[in-house]
């Protein structure tokens, strides 16, 4: 299980956290859904560790896995070095053939679509041996299709492989279908945390979403 | 297809219209000089430098002076690289090069060599002179071509904690390759210019510099611009060679 105990981020004299807690059970996703700047993407950070912070993050066997908003793919290296260069013993082509990329490996990454790019950040993720995987808005600009077939495969890529993810998105809907949990985070705080996914849970979701600036 | 053909014709021909309106200029000027003390004709120039390619006191000059480019480049080159990395990899070391590197770049190129000949010797002051004098330039381009590295492929690494030498030969050196030869062209072809001033000024032996000034001496002036031709020719051949270098190191 990973713990955070009264952590404080600011980034200068903005607070981000002032005391914050929260425990992610593992082997499942959570989702984190919130408006801009409420703190989505420094929790990611404050749980890789690429960030400093006061206070505790317990359970996380470091260094874990990221999906970043941005690609990050680096641009001299071909598909299947991008992957290599931070899981040097990864089966490539077998796992850009799972995401319906075989034959990519030799692509640089200015020869990707977008969607093909998007792939190749979570295929590296992946191939990365950690138990946790962070997501900074993985299917963010993806067409519907894309979106609902990497959602799955994410979703079936966690579970098989028993990872602890974490999924920072805007969208209720894309919570809903990846996530086994679903916090809502408005500046700094936690304002709903949704531990069972029902049919209700969207409209809730969505309900919670519109009223943020109340909290 | 067509314009990157009329490109191609145009690199070639426009460079060749330069070349001739320069010799035309120095033609012109040669008639009205009408002196070879003054200015020898393109003609009795190009034959002094075919007759230089003929001796073995001009390749003995040429290969010292360009041994002496090699390790004052190779010096230069090294202590710049490893003065951009390390301000690349830390803003406090970078303050720390600033002022070392305004101070070279504000050294009086004629006097240190006279300076440096009364610690070193005639061989020794134009390497160490042209090493000082090429080492800013240098580190100021190698800096450049540090700081185009692609922020996001750093931190990228960073985060999934991929080891510091994977990074810098995978991520670092191949993206600052490009811009690292262009500088390096560059270098070497200011090394080669300055090294040949030096040797003039320190009258060293087996050296461009020093077939130059006997040449002065003897008011060989077709020697003179024979010379100066070979040296602008070595300068314009280096800038081409790593310039292609450099196109094709960042075509990946």
């Amino acid at each position: 299980m990973i713990e955070l105990k009264n952590v404080t981020k600011k980034y200068g004299d903005k607070t981000v956290y002032d005391n914050f807690n929260l425990s992610l059970d593992s082997g499942r996703i959570t989702a984190v859904l919130g408006e801009s700047g409420s703190g989505k993407t420094t929790l990611l950070n404050v749980i890789g560790g690429l960030t400093d912070y006061e206070g505790e993050v317990t359970g996380v066997n470091k260094p874990v896995s990221f999906v970043f908003q941005r690609d990050m793919l680096v641009r001299n290296l071909t598909v299947g070095e991008n992957v290599r260069l931070v899981a040097e013993n990864s089966d490539v082509e077998s796992a850009l053939e799972q995401f319906g990329l075989a034959g990519a490996a030799d692509k640089y990454p200015e020869q990707l679509s977008a969607g093909m790019a998007r792939r190749v950040a979570i295929i590296r993720a992946f191939a990365f041996p950690s138990d946790t995987v962070l997501m900074d808005e993985p299917f963010v600009n993806l067409d519907v299709a894309l979106k609902y077939y990497l959602t799955e495969k994410v979703k079936r890529t966690v579970k098989s492989a028993g990872k602890t993810a974490v999924i920072v998105t805007h969208d209720v809907k894309e919570a809903v279908s990846v996530a086994d949990r679903i916090i809502v985070l408005s500046r700094g705080k936690i304002v709903s945390d949704v531990r069972e996914i029902t049919e209700e849970t969207e409209n809730f979701l969505f309900n919670v979403m519109l009223n943020l600036n109340k909290y | 297809m067509k314009a990157k053909g009329k490109d191609k014709i145009l690199n070639f021909v426009c460079p060749a219209v330069t070349v001739a309106v320069i010799l035309l200029l120095w033609t012109a000027a040669a008639i009205a000089a009408d002196s070879d003390y003054i200015l020898p004709s393109v003609g009795k120039t190009f034959a002094k430098a075919i007759s230089l390619l003929g001796s073995g006191e001009f390749y003995a000059a040429l290969g010292g002076t360009l041994a002496r480019v090699f390790i004052a480049f190779l010096s230069s080159f090294t202590i710049a690289f490893a003065l951009a990395f390390l301000s690349y990899k830390n803003g406090t070391a970078k303050k720390f090069v600033a002022p070392f590197i305004r101070v070279l770049r504000a050294l009086p190129t004629v006097a240190v060599v006279l300076l440096l000949l009364f610690w070193t010797n005639s061989r020794v002051a134009p390497v160490v002179v042209t090493m000082l004098v090429v080492l800013p330039t240098l580190y100021t381009d190698l800096c450049g071509a540090f700081s185009g590295v692609d922020k996001d492929a750093v931190k990228m690494c960073r985060a999934f904690c991929v080891p510091e030498k994977r990074v810098f030969f995978k991520v670092v050196l191949p993206q600052i390759t490009p811009n690292a030869l262009y500088a390096a062209g560059a270098g070497l072809s200011l090394n080669l210019k300055l090294m040949v001033a030096a040797e003039v000024l320190a009258q060293t032996a087996r050296s461009l510099g020093y077939l130059l000034n006997s040449a002065k001496v003897y008011f060989e002036i077709a020697e003179m611009l024979a010379l100066v031709t070979f040296t602008v020719l070595l300068g314009v051949i280096t800038e081409s060679v790593f310039s292609a270098l450099a196109k094709k190191a960042g075509s990946r």
